[in-house]
């Protein structure tokens, strides 16, 4: 099993009256960015930096920045910059950016040469995941929506080529058109940097992933643990009907986990700031969650079938850990609880979401070096196989 | 009055188009909603015209939205649906989005459209001037900014907070057709102002008191820049007079097309 440390980076000084709903109908595009103090975040940003460099001191296989626009939720507009800061402060752990939100980015070739030029600079060290950016971000960027599937993938496939075919050629697509495609620097990793995709209730992507031709790791992100199994059987599916069998480091689960003495100790310490994530930070309009066009009508139908499953912003923390949208609890029930759920999913990428919400600095060192010498390595041992069978092929 | 359903393949795209009546032809475009029904409206024009109302790509059963990537497509798409409808220079009429189409299909083509009517146009925007946001909007704000009564039964019949799975389909093809052409820039096309010379035929722009999307400062805009439009207001309407006012409605476009 491979262990990458994620941080959001999100804004913890949301207004007093932020409770008041109808005041603050979502921390997403409308959230006034009066709210946002640059002397605190100078500080902010270090703090949070520090935590993602400290992942690689603790072991970490790496760590995981990302990108989202205009929100309290996450302040990385660029994970790119971010992970420019984090590539010359270590030495040994990859950085993956999952991702670079292609469709919102004018400009693809943009993209393929930050992350080249990181790749390079690195040493190699570079996961480049690609996102379609959440449907708010439409909003905030002023992108159709209605094209965010064709972009995505049109950006995808000049990216690659990029990466991987002799220069200058022409590129000729419907959104891109470029007539001397030729990028410097090239990636050091050939072909081209692991890429990574994070998903959220699209079936097409999971196959699309599941690609001979990609092999691309579906992250499931945030999700209740049936829908976690729903998508993993998806990706098993689709490629057993490319005829071959995925390894489990095509599979990755992100989500919100604190290890602390005990259980009822995890939840006195961590309880609010998993609320804060789930009933602020990711607190939404729908209507901006999907904009038109960014899910087909039919996946939407099934989408707004399954809505009431996904109301978080009604459950306690007893409930968002039930439902497996975080875990919280001792050394022993967070080795358990993650141990079952590989044996039964068998995935082999663990995206510990370790800070969250308005968690402050020292419960969020604690939890990284709990989950750091107690957990991880036990999963390790436990899973050793999936090591020897499959790292090389992953 | 039962009209009939005419299924027109417009260069692979099947379209829907209704039709029924006697007389000069005349040519309905349906609004945002994609209010594809027999309206009261049409049961009035039809007693002096011979109406089509046909259904726009991406919304409900019409399908095609893929060949759709900005406004200019529709008004080709129109052309063509004249062509294929056999009808040289026929009275355009539309509403809301169809409104849109018209006046750019009348920019593409002068010579195409016999007399113009936009009703609660989209298209143009006042500088300055932030457009209420129909996408970010749930159903009981769309509502609110489309129909002056939101809560009338007509309003929850198009749009309800708790839609049918039909329903639901119907609104997620609406809002998806509509942004398709009108995400940005938002709700209008930025050169169709400069480009209003061109539309030389008799105009009438017809105006919801109240509408809440657009406000009548729009349809002055229109008017300002087609040469001879007159402009009427529609009285205890929103953005869509052809169903809320629909007596008043058919009363302004039959005279403006019996005496213009």
């Amino acid at each position: 099993m491979k262990f990458y440390f994620f941080h959001l980076m999100p804004w913890p000084d949301l207004p007093d009256d932020f409770d008041d709903k109808s005041k603050h109908p979502s921390a997403w595009v409308t959230l006034s960015n009066k709210f946002y103090d640059a002397e605190k975040g100078h500080l902010l940003y270090n703090r949070y930096l520090d935590e993602l460099e400290y992942a690689e001191k603790l072991g970490f296989d790496g760590a995981c920045v990302n990108e989202h626009h205009q929100n309290a939720y996450g302040t990385m507009p660029s994970p790119n910059i971010v992970a420019a800061t984090l590539v010359r402060r270590t030495k040994r752990m990859k950085i993956a950016m999952v991702g670079n939100g292609l469709p919102l980015r004018d400009h693809p070739l943009r993209v393929a040469e930050e992350v080249a030029m990181l790749d390079v600079i690195s040493g190699g060290r570079i996961i480049s995941g690609f996102v379609r950016g959440i449907g708010d971000e439409y909003y905030s960027m002023g992108v159709n929506p209605t094209f965010s599937q064709e972009r995505f993938k049109e950006a995808h496939d000049l990216i690659i080529q990029a990466w991987t075919k002799p220069g200058p050629f022409e590129f000729e697509g419907k959104h891109y058109r470029v007539r001397y495609v030729n990028v410097w620097p090239r990636p050091l990793q050939k072909p081209h940097p692991p890429i990574w995709i994070p998903g959220f209730g699209s079936k097409e992507t999971v196959e699309w992933c599941a690609d001979p031709s990609r092999k691309y790791a579906y992250l499931a992100v945030f999700m209740p643990d049936h829908l976690v199994k729903w998508f993993f059987d998806a990706y098993r599916e689709a490629a057993a009907g490319f005829g071959y069998e995925p390894s489990p480091y095509q599979m990755g689960h992100l989500f919100p986990i604190y290890v602390a003495k005990t259980d009822r100790e995890a939840f006195e310490q961590a309880g609010e700031h998993a609320l804060w994530l789930y009933h602020k930070g990711l607190r939404h309009k729908w209507e901006m969650l999907f904009p038109p066009g960014y899910t087909s009508i039919s996946s939407m139908r099934r989408i707004t079938g399954f809505a009431h499953e996904l109301n978080w912003e009604a459950m306690d923390a007893k409930e968002l850990d039930k439902h497996g949208y975080c875990l919280l609890g001792s050394v022993e029930t967070v080795r358990e609880r993650l141990a079952e759920y590989v044996r039964k999913l068998n995935f082999g990428l663990l995206l510990p979401l370790l800070h969250f919400g308005d968690m402050p600095h020292d419960r969020t060192i604690k939890n990284m070096e709990l989950f750091a010498t107690e957990v991880m390595p036990f999963l390790k041992r436990e899973f050793k196989s999936m090591e020897d069978k499959w790292s090389r092929a992953a | 009055m039962t009209p009939s359903e005419l299924s027109v393949d417009v260069h692979g795209t099947r379209v829907r188009v209704l039709c029924a009546g006697s007389g000069a032809p005349l040519v309905y475009l349906h609004g945002l909603l994609g209010e594809f029904t027999w309206l009261p409206l049409f049961e009035s024009l039809s007693r002096e015209y011979k109406l089509y109302i046909p259904e726009s790509p991406g919304f409900a059963e019409t399908e095609g939205l893929e060949r759709i990537e900005s406004i200019h497509d529709l008004a080709f798409h129109y052309a063509d649906l004249l062509d294929c409808l056999e009808l040289e220079r026929p009275h355009l009429a539309g509403l809301s989005v169809g409104g849109w189409i018209a006046a750019e299909l009348a920019v593409h083509y002068p010579g195409r459209v016999s007399k113009l009517v936009l009703i609660d146009a989209l298209g143009l925007k006042l500088p300055g001037v932030f457009l209420p946001d129909v996408f970010a909007a749930n159903p009981r704000e769309t509502r609110a900014l489309l129909f002056r009564d939101p809560n009338s039964e007509l309003a929850l019949s198009l749009l309800s907070d708790s839609p049918s799975p039909d329903m639901l389909t119907r609104m997620l093809a609406y809002r998806q057709a509509l942004a398709r052409v009108a995400w940005n820039p938002y709700l209008h096309d930025p050169r169709l102002k400069e480009r209003l010379y061109r539309v030389k035929t008799p105009t009438l722009i017809l105006w919801g008191d109240s509408d809440r999307l657009v406000s009548s400062e729009h349809g002055r805009l229109y008017a300002d820049n087609i040469a001879g439009a007159r402009m009427a207001i529609v009285e205890n309407s929103g953005h869509l007079p052809s169903l809320e006012q629909p007596h008043q409605t058919a009363e302004h476009i039959s005279k403006f097309l019996r005496n213009s």
